[in-house]
């Protein structure tokens, strides 16, 4: 790799640690939200970033490529689920006022019952979704500088932990805000600078209107059907429409986003962030079904129909990756459509040389990944510390500790975190990829219902809500079991939006065991109706 | 504070969250379910259904998170809530 590579990469990793030395953390109020003090357009950008994966980056657009109009219910799933947030979760939570979203479920429901299974939940969620990212920064560090996955992994937990142990919350925002800037860049770089040379305009994004037409033409010349823009030709309509739900509703509810509305200083200004938030979001998500189509396009037109001898130079340097196959099958010397195998994540990775720009440019969109990885990292093991030692130590085993401890407690937990999660990406489980994919519908069967009940139904109580919280878990990963393992499907429903059936069970089993229980405490109620509004109204 | 004038709030703003909840639905889960007759119409270069699924709910729900801000902005100034 050239010299300037390292000298782009290893720079932005300075300024994001830096940007963390200069603003450490010792106090709860800091480590866990920031103090409270973060303005809505900058929380907006935090979010973003800790949103938005090294899947979101790297692999997103790709999986779009593939499925067609099919993928679009990734891109509505994951930006709706913020109206959901904004409307019915974030503002209130704001209120509410404490440090995590078990806080938020253990006070409603007066059951520290009802907290260990949230603390678990979020755990799990948050652990395996990080492994995922942790395994990503080994693949981009692997790429960037030839190392090996392990030494990847290594380099990348070492920058994780030593981001969210220095400052928590305070280190962690700053940071997340710098690498939006970076990312957000890297991504709109090369595709905007195609669509100069394409159409003299550098918006991608509403341009490739025109790109879909000439890949459906191209498609009907080469026979490859079904076409792209075809709607449902990878799953049913019932498939598209529950899988959309169980991510917005997940989206809505993942502990690591929410956690990031209790750093505004007010309730009117979560509110205005949730805005910023998806403002942020919506400009890489409107940017990916782009780069989807132009190189859709580019392989029906540059690949696809000339013969195997005469591959473009950047398809023969990405066949040396492994990441591009060409097999000629029936040995005519001819690519066919079928004999394309093309890994997701070169959708986002070769564009830069598909448009002829230098390699700087790969580079630095590399470093774009990176920053997406390493920001959603940073957040959920946050998650995992908050859960540890604020949920579980402060207010479960040592209710009287003093903050000190439980902050230098959470600081630990998020290096043996770190470092577990470390080796345990390191291992390559396929497992945990699966269980990243399942995150959604496991947050739609819990925290959802749970949330939304326990904000707009004062009448929910602890025997209801902690009753619907087991049934959506265990009703959830009942037809995960059955749908992957036992071929058993429901209105074609697959794995991946089994949350449908877990969210409609917990809402049914939470409003007919509460209905069947007695209401909750003078004081919950009270609870609940002060949370609707931004000024204080009653002690509580 | 005043029991009627809370509650009055209260419906206020869940009136606003439903009117802003079907909007999201329709542009997201209507465009979805009315796919397939939309494909064969073009729209600014785009087959309109992927048009609608692609760009015009994801500007549909940010535009509304704004929108849902400032009315509520508006409500809290109206009921005095603000903090």
């Amino acid at each position: 790799m050239e010299i300037m590579g390292y000298v782009i990469v290893f720079g932005i990793v300075i300024v994001f640690m830096a940007i963390a030395l200069y603003n450490r953390a010792t106090a709860a109020e800091e480590f866990y939200v920031a103090g409270r003090r973060i303005p809505a357009f900058w929380n907006g950008m935090a979010v973003a970033a800790d949103w938005m994966s090294a899947a979101s980056f790297i692999s997103m657009a790709g999986a779009l490529y593939a499925l067609g109009y099919d993928g679009l219910a990734y891109i509505m799933g994951w930006t709706g689920g913020y109206v959901l947030l904004a409307l019915l979760i974030a503002p209130y939570l704001r209120k509410f006022g404490k440090f995590t979203v078990p806080d938020f479920i253990a006070e409603r429901y007066e059951s520290n019952f009802a907290r260990l299974v949230a603390l678990i939940t979020a755990i799990i969620i948050s652990f395996t979704y990080m492994v995922g990212q942790v395994a990503g920064v080994g693949i981009i560090m692997g790429r960037l500088f030839g190392v090996s996955f392990e030494i990847g992994i290594a380099i990348g937990m070492i920058i994780i932990i030593a981001t969210t142990v220095i400052g928590g919350m305070k280190s962690i925002t700053w940071t997340q805000v710098a690498q939006y800037i970076v990312l957000i860049t890297a991504y709109l770089l090369p595709v905007s600078i195609l669509a100069v040379q394409w159409f003299g305009i550098p918006l991608p994004q509403f341009l490739y209107g025109q790109v879909l037409q000439n890949i459906v033409e191209l498609e009907t010349q080469h026979n490859v059907s079904p076409h792209y823009v075809e709607p449902f030709a990878k799953f049913n309509m019932i498939q598209f429409l529950s899988l959309m739900f169980v991510l917005m509703a997940g989206t809505a509810a993942l502990p690591h986003v929410l956690m990031r509305f209790f750093t505004t200083p007010s309730v009117k200004d979560a509110r205005k962030s949730a805005g910023w938030a998806l403002f942020f979001i919506a400009i890489l998500y409107l940017t990916a079904p782009a780069y989807a189509a132009f190189s859709r396009y580019v392989m029906l037109k540059d690949v696809v129909g000339k013969p195997i001898d005469q591959l473009p130079a950047w398809a023969q340097k990405w066949a040396e990756t492994g990441l591009f196959k060409v097999i000629d099958k029936n040995g005519d010397g001819i690519i066919q459509w079928a004999e394309l195998n093309i890994h997701r994540d070169i959708v986002v990775l070769a564009t830069p040389e598909i448009a002829g720009l230098i390699a700087l440019v790969g580079y630095f969109v590399m470093a774009g990944g990176l920053a997406a990885a390493l920001s959603t990292a940073d957040g959920l093991l946050l998650v995992i510390a908050a859960a540890i030692s604020n949920d579980l130590y402060a207010k479960m085993i040592d209710p009287n500790a003093p903050e000190k401890k439980v902050v230098m407690l959470g600081k630990i937990a998020v290096a043996v975190a770190g470092v577990i999660g470390g080796f345990i990406a390191a291992q390559k489980i396929a497992f945990i990829v699966q269980i990243v994919a399942w995150a959604f519908s496991l947050a739609t069967a819990s925290f959802f219902p749970a949330l939304i009940l326990g904000v707009f139904w004062k009448r929910a109580n602890k025997t209801g809500a902690v009753t619907g919280l087991v049934v959506g878990l265990v009703i959830t990963i009942l037809y995960i079991y059955l749908n992957k393992y036992q071929g058993v499907s429901i209105l074609g429903i697959q794995h991946t939006a089994s949350g449908i059936f877990g969210f409609i069970a917990n809402l049914i089993v939470t409003v007919i065991v509460s209905k069947m229980t007695s209401p909750p405490s003078e004081k919950i109620q009270k609870l609940v109706e002060d949370i609707r509004y931004p000024k204080k109204i009653h002690e509580v | 504070m005043d029991k009627e004038k809370l509650e009055a709030y209260h419906v206020e703003n869940v009136r606003i969250i439903t009117i802003l909840l079907v909007i999201w639905a329709v542009v997201s889960y209507g465009g979805v379910l009315i796919a397939k007759p939309l494909s064969s119409i073009s729209f600014l270069g785009f087959p309109l259904h992927y048009w609608v699924s692609a760009q015009l709910s994801v500007i549909t729900f940010v535009v509304e998170i704004f929108v849902y801000a400032s009315l509520m902005n508006k409500l809290d100034k109206k009921y005095g809530v603000e903090e």
